[in-house]
């Protein structure tokens, strides 16, 4: 018996439900819980996987479940996958996590930590299922009220500064993400009959959306890009990235600057589609204010990351370089930006869980021996496998040949300087030469801090690692090795449901 | 009025001059004060102006005037969780007690960094820009009347977002901070029974403010009580550890 589409659906959404669950249910069976959150989110990645591979591009899958509409075209399923592959190598590490923080925290309580990181993962599952734009909304926020759980798990002084700075920050951006669903709800035209809920994206983008007030629209737009830009880690609105990056649990880290920042992301997407689409597939205005804000992400994380800093923060800052250089490529527009934008979203969640993953397991084995986190120094002497996959973790994350991000960023420097001479513009000039000077300097920032981190004296001797401890992390590598060769068409064809989701990207549904 | 409720336009400006209080006045005593009426008046235009759902709708901001006190109070005064596990009678402590504890500190404190002069002819400023943006925005398009908004509500709405804002980045303690996050809900919650133009839109747009009261309620319950005993101090510029 084959399942269908929704069917999967359902079990990619509701598994890390069950999981949530099962953390309640078996509380006083702590390893029990550990293993069920590995094979909860195992379960879902797998299904994920099912759903991408059986995605054909039309039509797309549309069912209704209690009452709420759920979409799938190949931009939520590239984006499923994405949750997925990232909450997978993170659900591994809580288990390490928890066995660290028993003898570590006072209030510890894995119950609590395993609740919250299901239903972090469950929440941000429906983001991309969703059709309708106010769930989408509420989904969005529902992340925020349960991450905010997490990143105050130890509830300590930091931890507790980190979660408040960042409940206060993301809720107040996100009233603004609101009033710009709220424009778009009053842009609609009345007297216009639509083939279902207009705040359905299925039904707008598919319906007579030329006839939307176009002023509200753009407002609309705007507002949307400062709420969920917030949330995704937008200079100047990043200020709680990374205080909540750094003081989160390392598997919490890693959904959040992996998944998280990207969830808001795909918010912004599905807006910028409706906008363009509206303004009759003119793209100048998006285009404009996504390239002025990617710029001013990148040119805020630089000087970040090229002082000295602890290395949790410095990889904060990283998301907010990324976070720019994927608002750069959307700015940049046209299908060999957008492809290149997408791919990068997969590369930088790839690469970012592997580097906080891995540095979180480094960490605690010097905790565990009384070094301080500012004496971890030459890894790749005492912790020689962790440190391999920092190193290449480090390189893949500052763009360094043959890893996976080399190929996203030369993809979207490849468009911005075609699209610099198509337009014989000076600004696309400009800002093309900004975006080379910002991750070159982005570079050398990050290379300082490695080789402090992995090559000075170590403060104890080697260490035997257990591989099997450090699973995820490897597949992790590998996945970014073999995206730094190629974009894999097998198990699932990658390719063509990047070029599925830039044809969305651009024109909406293909119905 | 575009609403054609004159009673309901009044009790609306009435709220934005109701965030001017809070935005301006210099205690946190007086900032609750005029939050809570904000709320009932709130609770008012949400009784006069939906159909079918409005006591329900309405229970939201008359349920955060009645309990705000208690809540901003827990967070003020350190160690009250230990005190209300022996308390017997925890409706008298919370409505009582804690307020009355809590009511000196907040009468000794000034709440803003900037002199009230300022904050007011600032926040004036605000409101201005609130109702010009909304007003150019909401303009009658040529055509049709299908466009057509309330644009005093629309424009109330973005006044009161932008005046949370301002208090938010002003205020010198988390309690006042908070007040700035809840003035910015109440024009969320404006905006979604007033300016929604679908009526069917507007049940899932209340339902978001269902969740945003939630998140509210998150951060006055747990993170601001538990902040304020993790750094001993409720001042702005001692949550700055966290650096670089």
């Amino acid at each position: 018996m084959s399942l269908t589409q929704n069917q999967l659906a359902l079990i990619v959404l509701f598994t890390p439900l069950l999981a949530a669950a099962a953390a309640l249910i078996f509380r006083r069976r702590g390893r029990l819980v550990d293993v069920s959150t590995v094979l909860f989110s195992l379960f879902s990645l797998l299904a994920s996987i099912l759903i991408a591979s059986n995605h054909q591009p039309e039509p797309p899958t549309i069912f209704t479940f209690m009452r709420v509409d759920f979409y799938l075209d190949a931009l939520s399923v590239y984006f499923i996958l994405l949750v997925n592959l990232v909450a997978f190598a993170a659900s591994w590490y809580t288990a390490q996590f928890l066995a660290f923080d028993a003898q570590h925290n006072p209030r510890h309580d894995p119950t609590q930590f395993h609740l919250f990181f299901n239903l972090f993962h469950f929440t941000m599952l429906i983001v991309p299922m969703v059709d309708n734009l106010v769930v989408l909304w509420i989904a969005v926020e529902l992340t925020t009220l349960v991450s905010t759980m997490l990143v105050r798990y130890r509830r300590d002084r930091p931890a507790l500064e980190a979660a408040w700075k960042y409940i206060v920050i993301t809720t107040t951006g996100i009233i603004f993400a609101l009033l710009g669903t709220l424009f778009l709800a009053n842009a609609i035209p009345q007297y216009v009959s639509w083939d279902g809920d207009p705040m359905n994206w299925s039904v707008l983008t598919q319906g007579p959306i030329t006839e939307l007030d176009q002023g509200f629209v753009r407002l609309s737009f705007l507002f949307i890009l400062i709420g969920y830009g917030t949330k995704a880690g937008f200079a100047p609105m990043h200020t709680w990235l990374p205080d909540g990056h750094g003081e989160a649990p390392s598997p919490v880290s890693a959904l959040l600057s992996g998944v998280l920042l990207k969830s808001a992301l795909y918010a912004i997407l599905r807006f910028y589609t409706i906008t363009n689409l509206n303004q009759e597939g003119d793209s100048t205005f998006t285009s404009s204010i996504l390239l002025v804000s990617g710029l001013l992400s990148l040119g805020l994380a630089t000087p970040f990351i090229l002082k000295r800093n602890k290395f949790k923060r410095v990889l904060a800052y990283h998301s907010l370089e990324h976070m720019g250089i994927i608002t750069f490529g959307i700015g940049i527009g046209g299908e060999v930006a957008l492809f290149g934008a997408l791919l990068h979203a997969l590369n930088h969640a790839l690469t970012k869980a592997l580097m906080f993953l891995t540095f979180g397991h480094v960490r605690r084995e010097h905790l565990k021996r009384g070094y301080a986190e500012a004496q971890i120094t030459g890894v790749l002497k005492s912790m020689p496998i962790s440190g391999v996959m920092l190193a290449f973790g480090g390189l893949a994350l500052v763009g360094s040949p043959p890893f996976n991000i080399f190929m996203s960023e030369f993809v979207i420097l490849w468009a911005a300087i075609g699209r610099a001479i198509e337009a014989h513009s000076l600004g696309y000039i400009l800002a093309t030469v900004l975006f080379v000077v910002t991750i070159t300097l982005i570079f050398g920032g990050l290379v300082g801090h490695l080789s402090r981190l992995l090559l000075d004296r170590p403060p104890f001797e080697r260490e035997r690692e257990n591989l099997f401890r450090l699973a995820p992390s490897l597949l992790l590598l590998a996945l970014i090795l073999i995206f730094g060769l190629t974009v894999p068409a097998w198990p699932i064809d990658l390719p063509d449901l990047l070029k599925q989701s830039v044809q969305i990207l651009m024109g909406g549904p293909s119905l | 009025m575009d609403s054609g409720q004159p009673l309901v336009g009044i009790l609306i400006f009435v709220m934005v001059i109701m965030a001017l209080g809070i935005a301006t006045v210099r205690t946190i005593k007086e900032m609750i004060q005029f939050y809570q009426i904000q709320s009932l008046i709130l609770a008012l235009v949400t009784l006069l102006t939906q159909q079918g759902l409005s006591v329900f709708v309405a229970v939201l901001p008359v349920g955060l005037a009645l309990s705000i006190q208690a809540l901003l109070a827990r967070a003020t005064l350190p160690e009250t969780r230990r005190a209300e596990q022996a308390e017997r009678n925890l409706w008298h402590y919370w409505f009582q007690t804690l307020p009355n504890q809590a009511t000196p500190i907040w009468q000794g404190r000034r709440a803003a960094r900037s002199q009230p002069l300022f904050r007011l002819l600032l926040n004036l400023g605000f409101t201005a820009g609130a109702y010009a943006i909304a007003f150019s925005l909401a303009a009658p398009q040529s055509g049709s009347e299908d466009f057509a908004i309330d644009r005093w509500s629309l424009a109330a709405s973005m006044a009161l977002v932008l005046l949370g804002l301002f208090m938010m980045s002003n205020k010198q303690d988390i309690i006042s901070q908070i007040m700035g996050l809840l003035v910015m809900e109440h024009g969320m919650f404006l905006a979604a029974i007033k300016v929604i133009t679908f009526s069917s839109l507007a049940i899932i747009f209340v339902i978001s403010l269902f969740l945003y009261i939630i998140v509210t309620l998150t951060i006055l319950i747990f993170l601001l009580p538990e902040l304020h005993h993790a750094s001993g101090s409720i001042e702005v510029e001692e949550q700055k550890q966290l650096k670089g």
